[in-house]
């Protein structure tokens, strides 16, 4: 079965690239999220980060629209997919370093 | 994500798609109107629709009525209490009143009357002194379709919503049945043997309850005991640790050991008591009283460890605010608690008949427009 298990981390930077997005009648500007992983989710409590994980920068990349998105300090969830990503050591499109 | 998932992940303190929501409606005004028809998922409507059925098939009924409800306002969860499992052919008992008043005596024993707005109203409960309690029964909980109303709510709507089975710990249970908080409290101090008595054998009572809908399929336990008011815990700290803690840790523990989740709601301001219940394995509190508790202050205290919901004040801006106000409450709940996640929106208690319908409409619309997470294309 599929881990559902995801890293998160804080985000330390917000970058904004300059290109927008017209979702459903609002602008989303595109993003790129520093984030420093901290641990998994405490779904999976017998999930663990290894050392060389952590503290580790990854660049997210999301659309922003509201202030609240642009917060530095705050928690970033990665999905599954990019938590996979970063255990194997696989940059993906929206998940690199 | 489904509102089942939306939920997971917030309570795991991980980012939704959106901040989820779950309330309680208690307006009859509010809920005929999200319903364009006459609702009928009230205690006291219950009552009065029990005459040519039960209390049983009422409630069936009302489980239809609430999802529906809660699918309209885009709620992510239905929440179940353990009073409305009843068994099949119960009945509440109408009690006799010269004033004219609909009274009513619950399975439990515990005597509400319809108060503003058709809601109930604590009047009393049936032990009157200690040795009443000697010669108490708790509802049989293998009466037949005791928990036909979890059953209905897993099969409708169990692989989309997030189903909540709401207890006690035990303490509101304990008040209700020796006829009020005060009395209770005399018993801590004056007769502490039966206090404890009679809280262990209700939280024993609430543990059983709290398995069997687990075994059903809810997703979480949810206790609503209100354990602090407005100007702190009710209680003193030993009085706490001696009479309450033991409480909370055997109904948590019980949770946890199958790996569901614990939602706790208390009213007024728990600044005193929290840390100890998050200690004991809680995995939200809610409703963050806005007259008493700040949210942003919660969220930097206690936001690496548990999901927090509500702060939509229900006392001011729901009742006597605009929607305006309204929208701006809400976007300031979010902004202050839902970066990160593990943030639920809620109101500060339930919507109740208080509440302004275009408040309410406001709050709604708000949670749509300012509660969606940076997207991921």
């Amino acid at each position: 079965m599929k881990s559902l298990s995801v890293l998160r981390g804080i985000v330390v930077e917000v970058k904004k690239l300059g290109e927008d997005r017209l979702i459903q009648g609002k602008r989303w500007e595109k993003v790129i999220y520093t984030v420093k992983l901290v641990q998994f989710s405490k779904r999976e409590s017998r999930m663990k980060m290894s050392e060389d994980l952590k503290g580790k920068e990854v660049k997210v990349l999301r659309f922003a629209h509201d202030d609240w998105h642009y917060k530095t300090g705050v928690s970033r969830t990665l999905t599954v997919e990019e938590t996979e990503a970063v255990l194997k050591g696989t940059p993906t499109e929206t998940v690199f370093w | 994500m489904n509102s089942k998932e939306r939920m997971i992940a917030a309570l795991c303190l991980e980012e939704p798609d959106k901040v989820p929501y779950m309330d309680t409606i208690t307006s009859i005004v509010i809920k005929d109107r999200i319903l364009k028809k006459s609702s009928t998922s009230s205690l006291f409507q219950t009552v009065r629709r029990q005459a040519p059925s039960d209390a049983y098939t009422a409630h069936m009924k009302n489980v239809e009525e609430n999802i529906a409800i809660s699918k309209a306002v885009g709620m992510d969860t239905v929440i179940i209490n353990d009073s409305e499992c009843v068994s099949k052919g119960y009945k509440y008992k109408v009690l006799p009143d010269p004033q004219g008043r609909l009274i009513i005596q619950d399975q439990m024993g515990r005597i509400y009357l319809e108060g503003e707005g058709g809601e109930r109203w604590y009047k009393d409960g049936i032990i009157k002194k200690p040795e009443d309690f000697d010669n108490y029964e708790f509802p049989d909980l293998e009466a037949p379709g005791k928990f036909d109303v979890i059953k209905k709510a897993v099969d409708l709507v169990g692989d989309e919503m997030f189903i909540i089975g709401s207890v006690h710990w035990g303490f509101n249970y304990a008040w209700e049945l020796v006829g009020g908080m005060e009395k209770l409290f005399l018993y801590f101090y004056l007769n502490p043997g039966f206090a404890k008595n009679l809280l262990n054998k209700i939280n024993k009572y609430m543990v059983e309850i709290a398995k069997i809908m687990m075994d059903l399929g809810v997703d979480a336990i949810h206790t609503r005991d209100d354990l602090a008011g407005t100007d702190g815990s009710l209680f003193s700290p030993k009085i706490f640790d001696e009479f309450i803690m033991p409480l909370v840790h055997n109904l948590t523990n019980t949770v946890k050991k199958r790996g569901s989740f614990l939602v706790m709601h208390s009213d007024g301001d728990l600044y005193q008591i929290l840390e100890k219940l998050i200690d004991a394995g809680i995995d939200c509190f809610n409703p963050v009283e806005p007259a008493v508790m700040d949210l942003k202050t919660c969220k930097e205290r206690y936001g690496d460890r548990i999901a927090l919901s509500g702060n939509v004040d229900c006392a001011t801006t729901l009742v006597n605010g605009t929607p305006k106000d309204t929208r701006e409450e809400v976007k300031r709940c979010i902004e202050v608690a839902a970066a990160g996640g593990g943030y639920v929106l809620s109101s500060s208690n339930s919507i109740y008949h208080g509440c302004r319908f275009e408040n309410y409409v406001a709050m709604i619309g708000a949670k749509e427009e300012y509660g969606y997470y940076p997207l991921i294309l």
